[in-house]
């Protein structure tokens, strides 16, 4: 294949452009004239010996073309027509529009966000670097790379042309009357430029055919490229509308998809949009599958079911496994890098419709955890540990918002203490009734817009914090106190299962852990002396420590707890010396246990142990079914080619659970298990076969893995659940859980007694946190009198909540009073042993000095 | 007389070449560059290879060639032509006619030469 000579090219179209003229040819005609002698010459050009045609052998060749002797040629400018306006429509409109959309977020924030991602924007603007290439410098390119830049050129910019269609209704009134609507316009007036500008290359590139085959591998590289960023989006949308439809065989369809393939972008997405008209900002998936409907919205018709963000939000658990707030949330649209103009629709779209309600809900952009401490006390004596966590949020938007967050406190604690900052001044809370503090809550903190804190019980050892109004460019403190009883020889500290806000980037959670012996704390290492007892520290990156949470270990505390004793501060009437002592209880083998494990993803990697685990015990001691939505059973052979993936709802599986266990005479059942976090399962069912009937079924609740749970919310609000031990060693103590319950042995029974004066029975005094763990074994017995009682307590139990408010007006207002600051507990400021330990210690030493004393002597 | 001859070799050629397109299309399709090439090299007709083309896309426009493109590796795409039935029919009857027309020609050579033979006897 012969190579030409810029000039000869230059000549040739010259004299093709000059030949048709003098033919009298325009338009398709002289355009078949032109490419008929073009193919004529470079067929002429491969027959001849020159490896190079330049303008002399190219005018040789006119010579004989036209039947003459050849001519002399000097190249000259040719004045360039319309060249003017495709510069301005193909290069500088379209330049202009993407500055401003970068800058404002126009489109993002009415209709779609063009620019979702990098990828998306190197697209875009290749639309007007390709068109000034090929207008200015494609000349001086070979033909292939012309027609590669032509592809990619044409294909990007027809495909935006094509979105910015169902907006021609409203562009070209726009246009015509306000002179506005080119915004929208631009692309494919890009478009129509770019074809202009592709039709003059094609005319004049030396090698056509090069250029056509250019123009071939740009446009399917361009495709490929359109293909890879859309369609996992639009798939997702398309699987999604299938999803939510009201057909179970549709859905279940839909969501099956989605789990074995689904674009979590697009999906997160979904959980926020909103679907109106204006301010229905969607991505370009959404406004393929809706743009279509903007015409038809101006007429009233209705923009479809995107709105129904509750069932997305569900669908989405369903498809990943993973709680939709769990992930930072999308960026709905560019909002613009000025901050302003009509795209910065952040603040609109951040529409908070669950404040003041009783779920996390929706994570909010702008407001953020800043800080986070937690000050622990670990007290080996009396087995029971108290800490403080301390928040700081802040919040960066332009409206207050309510901070929600579920903590998982550890197992059997209760939050003793609550505190609120107000203008840097300490606040503690009023103890009430759930309905009481709420509606104090609701009324100072939603409807007054006023300083309240609140923390209610959202499920088994879960509490739901909610603070609001954390201001605008603001920030707001707050602190809650744990008590809670060692797990063993374990402190499982609080979590964050579930929040509404994000954490500030590189924050650190601070911890001092102090203990009266001895301890490991993972995260903070090893503890030092320090004082008369022993202490850690830690500062870790808070994202990571905020959801795994951390956990203290004793090592070598009796099995047993000693007895001891505290002077009930709390107590009304008669006995405020209050004894604890443990005793044994036989506890029956259970005859039927059957192990629900959750199908989620969030149990896969555990799938093999357990499977191990399983192997051990007959199958008619122990059977294992899987939560998959529906029931299915599992034989001694593992879990065969069941693939755990996305969330599944465990109440079927639940139910046909107790069923069995109920075909025992003491049957009970283990249900293994991640997040739950949407409300999937018929509770009600579920509550009536645990409720009915002569035999109760005791469900042990094993979390595998942290998050959310709604029907661990449901079941424990019924006190039907009874939450298993802390698992640190997951295969070791689940065969031994399992074990245990089979074949049954004794357990720990706390025995009360109360008296007038100090025990003085050997008991060792302990700090009065042991009055609130008998508090709350009252809150979940069956007394009349439990509401009172955690109240007085100062308890946030399922029938206790604390709220802090800005004044003492609002708590007199709502019937409530404030907890005396000094009456509250606290991490002591050393850490120092029980004083049954300093009276050890202290007889100890006398006994030392009384034995030395003879031999000094 | 030279002049004379010119111009009319000019009307000879612009009238034959119609016919010589339509006859080389009789018996097949042919590669433009190839059908050009090949009526420029007829001798007398002595016309431009740059003006058949032209001419051959006139006869497309009256329906009387078709044309295909082929994709080369080489270069362009290769346009090949052929005839219509339109063309076909025309071809027919214009090579027919021009036909009749030569042998009549050639006749009236034949037949001059013996009549001019008779009319000298006569004398």
């Amino acid at each position: 294949m012969k190579t030409w000579t810029k000039q000869a090219e230059e000549r040739l179209e010259e004299y093709l452009g000059a030949r048709a003229r003098r033919e009298g040819l325009e338009g398709n005609d002289a355009k078949e004239l032109r490419d008929d002698l073009k193919a004529h010459m470079h067929e002429e050009a491969g027959a001849g010996n020159a490896g190079q045609i330049g303008v002399a052998e190219l005018e040789q060749m006119i010579g004989k073309l036209e039947g003459r002797e050849p001519e002399e040629w000097e190249p000259r400018e040719v004045p360039k027509k319309g060249s003017k306006k495709v510069m301005f429509f193909g290069v500088i409109l379209p330049v202009l529009v993407i500055l401003l959309e970068v800058f404002t977020g126009f489109c993002g924030g009415a209709f779609f966000d063009p620019v979702p991602t990098f990828w998306h924007a190197i697209l875009l603007i290749s639309v007007p670097v390709l068109n000034f290439w090929l207008l200015k410098k494609g000349g001086t390119a070979g033909s292939r790379e012309q027609g590669i830049a032509a592809g990619v050129m044409l294909i990007v910019a027809g495909f935006y042309g094509l979105l910015f269609v169902p907006l021609l209704p409203l562009s070209i009134p726009a246009v015509v009357v306000f002179g506005m609507g080119f915004l929208s316009l631009s692309p494919i007036l890009a478009f129509w430029a770019g074809w202009k500008i592709v039709g003059k290359n094609r005319e004049k590139v030396a090698q056509p055919w090069l250029f056509r085959q250019g123009l071939r591998i740009g446009a399917v590289a361009a495709i490929f490229a359109l293909l890879a960023l859309e369609v996992p989006g639009l798939w997702t949308r398309v699987q999604l509308e299938r999803a939510v439809s009201d057909e179970a065989e549709t859905e279940e369809a839909g969501v099956a998809a989605l789990r074995m393939f689904h674009s979590e972008r697009t999906l997160l997405r979904s959980c926020y949009e909103r679907g109106t008209m204006m301010s229905g900002s969607t991505d370009i998936s959404g406004w393929i599958m809706n743009g279509w409907k903007v015409p038809m919205a101006f007429l009233g018709e209705s923009m479809g079911r995107q709105g129904d963000r509750d069932r997305m939000r569900e669908v989405f658990f369903r498809a990943t496994g993973k709680p939709f707030n769990s992930i930072k949330p999308p960026r709905l649209s560019t909002g613009g890098l000025v901050g302003g103009g009509r795209g910065n629709d952040v603040e609109e779209l951040e529409f908070d419709d669950a404040l003041g309600g009783d779920q996390v809900a929706m994570r909010l952009k702008n407001l953020e955890l800043a800080e986070s401490r937690f000050d622990g006390h670990a007290d080996s004596i009396s087995r029971i540990g108290y800490g403080e966590w301390t928040m700081v949020f802040k919040n960066s938007g332009m409206e207050a918002k309510e901070a929600r967050c579920q903590v998982r406190l550890p197992r059997g604690g209760k939050v003793s203490r609550l505190t609120l900052w107000v203008e840097g001044e300490p606040r503690e809370a009023a103890f009430s009734s759930v309905s009481k503090v709420k509606a104090a809550y609701q009324e100072v903190a939603v409807v007054q817009r006023r300083d309240p804190v609140l923390v209610t019980m959202a499920g088994p050892d879960t509490v739901l914090v909610q603070c609001f109004p954390v201001p605008a460019r603001g920030e707001m403190k707050i602190r809650f106190g744990i008590t809670a009883p060692l797990d063993g020889e374990l402190w499982d500290l609080p979590r964050v299962v579930e929040r509404n806000f994000g954490v500030r980037n590189g924050a650190e959670h601070s911890m001092w852990m102090q203990a009266d012996r001895e301890f490991t704390c993972s995260g903070a290492g090893e503890c030092h002396k320090d004082g008369e007892g022993f202490s850690a520290t830690s500062s870790e990156e808070l994202e990571e420590v905020l959801e795994s949470g951390r956990m203290l270990q004793f090592d070598g505390l009796a099995k047993v707890s000693a007895p001891v004793w505290c002077e009930d501060r709390f107590a009304e009437g008669a006995g405020k010396y209050l004894e604890r002592r443990i005793e044994k209880a036989e506890r029956a083998g259970v005859d039927r246990l059957v192990v629900v494990v959750d199908g989620s993803v969030s149990m896969a990697d555990d799938a093999d142990m357990l499977a191990e685990i399983f192997e051990k015990f007959p199958e008619s001691d122990l059977e294992v079914i899987i939560a998959d939505d529906e029931v299915r059973p599992v034989g001694r052979d593992g879990f065969g080619d069941y693939q755990f993936t996305g969330g599944r709802d465990n109440g079927p599986a639940l139910r046909a659970a107790i069923s069995k266990a109920k075909e025992g005479e003491n049957g009970a059942v283990v249900w293994l298990h991640g997040p739950q976090a949407v409300d999937l399962a018929e509770t009600e069912a579920l509550l009536q076969l645990l409720e009915r009937g002569t035999q109760r079924v005791q469900i042990h609740d094993m979390e595998m893995a942290y998050g959310p749970n709604r029907l661990s919310e449901a079941l424990g609000k019924e006190g039907l659940l009874e939450r298993g031990p802390t698992l640190y060693n997951k295969r070791g103590q689940l065969e031994n859980f399992f074990r245990n319950l089979l074949d049954g042995g004794r357990k720990d029974v706390a025995v009360w007694t109360r008296s007038e004066s100090p025990p003085a029975d050997g008991a060792t005094k302990v700090w009065d946190h042991l009055a609130r763990i008998w508090a709350m074994e009252k809150s979940e017995s069956n007394d009349p009198d439990r509401a009172k009682i955690a109240a007085a307590y100062q308890l946030v139990t399922p029938v206790s909540g604390a709220v802090v408010l800005e004044t003492i007006e609002q708590f007199r207002r709502h019937g409530l009073e404030p907890v005396d600051g000094s009456g509250t507990p606290a991490v002591p400021a050393l850490p120092e042993p029980s004083t049954g330990l300093l009276v050890m210690l202290a007889a100890s030493a006398a006994l030392l000095r009384r034995r030395r004393e003879p031999q000094n002597d | 007389m030279s002049e004379l001859f010119g111009n009319w070799t000019v009307q000879m050629r612009k009238g034959l070449l119609d016919l010589c397109i339509l006859t080389a299309l009789l018996r097949g399709e042919w590669y433009g560059y190839a059908l050009v090439k090949a009526l420029a090299a007829i001798p007398g007709v002595g016309v431009a290879e740059g003006s058949i083309y032209p001419l051959l896309s006139r006869l497309k426009k009256q329906g009387l060639v078709t044309t295909r493109l082929e994709e080369s590796t080489e270069g362009p795409a290769r346009k090949y032509y052929s005839l219509s039935p339109l063309g076909r029919e025309l071809a027919g009857e214009m090579s027919g006619y021009f036909n009749t027309m030569v042998k009549g020609m050639e006749g009236l050579d034949a037949d001059g030469l013996a009549y001019a033979k008779q009319l000298n006897e006569g004398d």
